[in-house]
């Protein structure tokens, strides 16, 4: 009987003395873990990203504002203010990141290094055109095959680079259209710039005559309705060139190769140079 | 450049950058309910019009000497001459000087356009005396080569023998053949606005007919004071505060006794002068005109005026002030060739700048009135046209 007391009161104590270390292990990881998420997560944490976050989000719009009325009050030096903006967009978002990284995590250099493997390898699977749209827009912005405000041609749309971002490009086309590109696509594809980076660009006139014309005659009048209009950049040169044609019926092809003074007013040069070419062919009783 | 306008012009620029309007002007009429009239005699002292005497030339010894050499030149080479000039510089005054050189030269002046050859023949032998009638430059050359004794001829403003359309430029073509057919008997000088030289030049390669040529240097700042102190002896120059003037300046003339402060005051008169002159010998004339704020018997009071910003011209507006740049003046009709605009369209265009002053009218000898840029405004307008259009003149 005695042996008996003594082992229910051995059985009794462990028990009470099991649960007693029990709830102390697991108050002691609620502890840890509440300890550890409060590093981790702090009040003073999450006012950083959340400051770093809206202070990035302000930068943002007012370098959009910036830009923008810089390109309107220094017309001029336009395309060069335009350059900059997409490069310096990225340097902002790179600094907010690297801000949030360090401050957040300050992480060591082989869990950087662990940390770029392992999110490559999820990015590579799940994030792939993505990643292809963003890699794309670094080569452009690195390679430069065009700028904003170039006038490009690309999948047969025409038109000005109003925007480069990470994963698109925005061209806004001669019909007042927007036409958004992705990246991916700009980089594996042929591009035509009109302008590379200048202000003016080559306008290419095409007037269409009989094919028995005097062309010294018309050569005189395109070459004057050119140097004559308003649009042209003076200070370069005009050429014109013929050529016959005799596919559905005979005729002679006229071409007035000039520089448009901006970019901007291409198809209002093409229309006042045809305009005026025209006018005079009728004075003289080219066209009836 | 003086440091209120450097001030002024930083001010400015960071405005543009962030696009904060600046404040609004006066209005017009509140500004011409201010200006005080100022008596006929004193205004006339600033009159603008041509020198005749090399005497009363001041500062043009190198013109001088590189027209004289030219004219050595022609005797030997015949080769003629181009005089380059802007506005209001002074182009006029050092031909019209230069006849010390050739007392027999004929100057052929103008202040209409010479559209037709008919009238281009009958002002070539109205200067040549010719009583002969001639159908064509071709006829003229002929009789000038085979009866005419050896003459020169200035004339002046060329680009009036053009127009900016398609067949707008055969007339001066043909003059420039007939100048090269006749210039063994006669010794060209030719002047050009410099605005309409850089144009032909673009699209004719226009100097390359001139293998002599002279450009117009700016006139020196202490020349410049001398002309307009010149102009108000007589008066005694009072001289008072600008309205907008540096902290520095206004410390300065808190210290300074009366006399100092009147020194301080004409050296800053001076300096906006010049620097708004650029060293043209009419816009300096102009600024001192403007600048009298009121006159007492003998007393001239001289107020610095500032000229306020142009920046919002629409495109068009634009297009007009380069026309007529590169024409140094143009009708309403004119207007409506060189930008194959409506007459309506050209009227209200030309109606906003007049009323914002930047460009004037003019009454030629025929009573047609043209339009030409206001000097006041020459270099702003300059200023906008490099920007806003892209042009790389200088």
């Amino acid at each position: 009987m005695k042996k008996m007391i003594n082992l229910l009161f051995f059985l009794a104590s462990f028990s009470i003395f099991s649960q007693e270390k029990t709830v102390n292990d697991v108050k002691n990881n609620v502890e840890n873990t509440i300890s550890n998420a409060t590093e981790v997560i702090s009040i003073t944490k999450i006012l950083t990203i959340v400051v770093v976050i809206i202070l990035t989000w302000g930068l943002m719009k007012l370098l959009d504002w910036f830009f923008k009325n810089l390109v309107k009050n220094f017309n001029r030096h336009r395309l060069k203010i335009l350059r900059l903006q997409p490069i310096v967009k990225i340097l902002v978002w790179t600094l907010a990141i690297y801000t949030l990284i360090i401050t957040l995590f300050n992480p060591s250099a082989e869990a950087i290094y662990a940390l770029m493997g392992s999110s490559a390898l999820a990015l590579g699977f799940a994030l792939q055109d993505i990643v292809k749209n963003i890699f794309g827009g670094l080569l452009i912005i690195l390679d430069r095959p065009f700028q904003i405000g170039d006038r490009i041609n690309i999948k047969g749309n025409y038109g000005e680079v109003v925007n480069i971002g990470l994963r698109n490009t925005i061209v806004n086309t001669l019909d007042d259209n927007t036409v958004t590109i992705p990246n991916s696509a700009i980089i594996s594809d042929s591009i035509s710039n009109a302008n590379s980076g200048a202000l003016d660009c080559m306008v290419v006139v095409n007037l269409w005559l009989p094919i028995n014309v005097d062309v010294t005659q018309i050569r005189k009048i395109v070459e004057e309705a050119a140097i004559t209009s308003r649009y042209l950049n003076i200070d370069k040169p005009v050429t014109i060139l013929f050529f016959d044609h005799f596919d559905d019926h005979a005729a002679t092809k006229v071409l007035v190769k000039a520089y448009v003074l901006d970019a901007r007013y291409e198809k209002l040069f093409e229309g006042d140079v045809t305009e005026a070419s025209k006018k005079a062919f009728i004075e003289v009783g080219i066209y009836s | 450049m003086a440091l209120l306008e450097k001030i002024q012009y930083s001010k400015s620029f960071l405005y543009k950058l962030f696009d904060i309007e600046e404040k609004k002007q006066v209005s017009v009429i509140e500004e011409a309910e201010e200006k005080i009239q100022l008596p006929e005699e004193y205004l006339e002292r600033f009159t603008l019009y041509p020198i005749q005497n090399k005497e009363f030339l001041k500062n043009r010894e190198e013109e001088f000497k590189s027209l004289e050499k030219a004219y050595e030149n022609w005797k030997i080479v015949k080769s003629p001459l181009l005089v380059v000039d802007e506005p209001g510089e002074g182009g006029t005054s050092l031909l019209h000087a230069s006849t010390y050189i050739y007392p027999n030269a004929k100057i052929l002046e103008t202040n209409q356009s010479i559209d037709s050859y008919k009238k281009l023949i009958g002002l070539l032998t109205n200067v040549l005396r010719i009583s002969e009638e001639f159908k064509n430059l071709k006829d003229l050359e002929k009789f000038i080569n085979a009866s005419l004794e050896d003459e020169v001829i200035i004339l002046e403003n060329i680009e009036r023998l053009f127009i900016r359309r398609i067949k707008g430029f055969d007339l001066l073509e043909d003059f420039l053949l007939f100048l090269h057919a006749t210039k063994n008997k006669i010794y060209w000088i030719i002047s050009i606005n410099k605005y309409s030289f850089y144009y032909l030049n673009r699209v004719k390669f226009f100097a390359s007919h001139f293998p002599s040529i002279i450009h117009l240097e700016p006139i020196s700042k202490k020349q410049l004071k001398v002309e307009i102190l010149d102009r108000n002896q007589g008066y005694q120059m009072v001289y008072l505060k600008p309205n907008k003037i540096s902290k520095k300046i206004e410390k300065q003339l808190k210290k300074a006794s009366t006399e100092e402060r009147q020194n301080i005051l004409e050296d800053l008169f001076f300096k906006n002068m010049s620097a708004f002159a650029k060293g043209n010998i009419s816009k300096a004339i102009l600024y001192a005109r403007n600048s009298a704020y009121n006159v007492k018997l003998k007393t001239v009071f001289i107020k610095p005026i500032h000229i306020k910003r142009v920046d919002d011209l629409s495109l068009n507006e634009l297009f007009i002030l380069e026309a007529i740049f590169q024409h140094r003046s143009l009708s309403i009709k004119e207007l409506n060739i060189v930008l194959r605009n409506s007459d309506r369209q050209s009227r209200l265009s030309i109606e906003k700048l007049l009323e914002r002053e930047l460009i004037r009218p003019t009454s030629t000898v025929n009573g047609k009135t043209q339009y030409r840029v206001n000097l006041m405004y020459l270099d702003i307008l300059k200023d906008l046209l490099r920007e806003r259009l892209n042009r790389k003149f200088r």
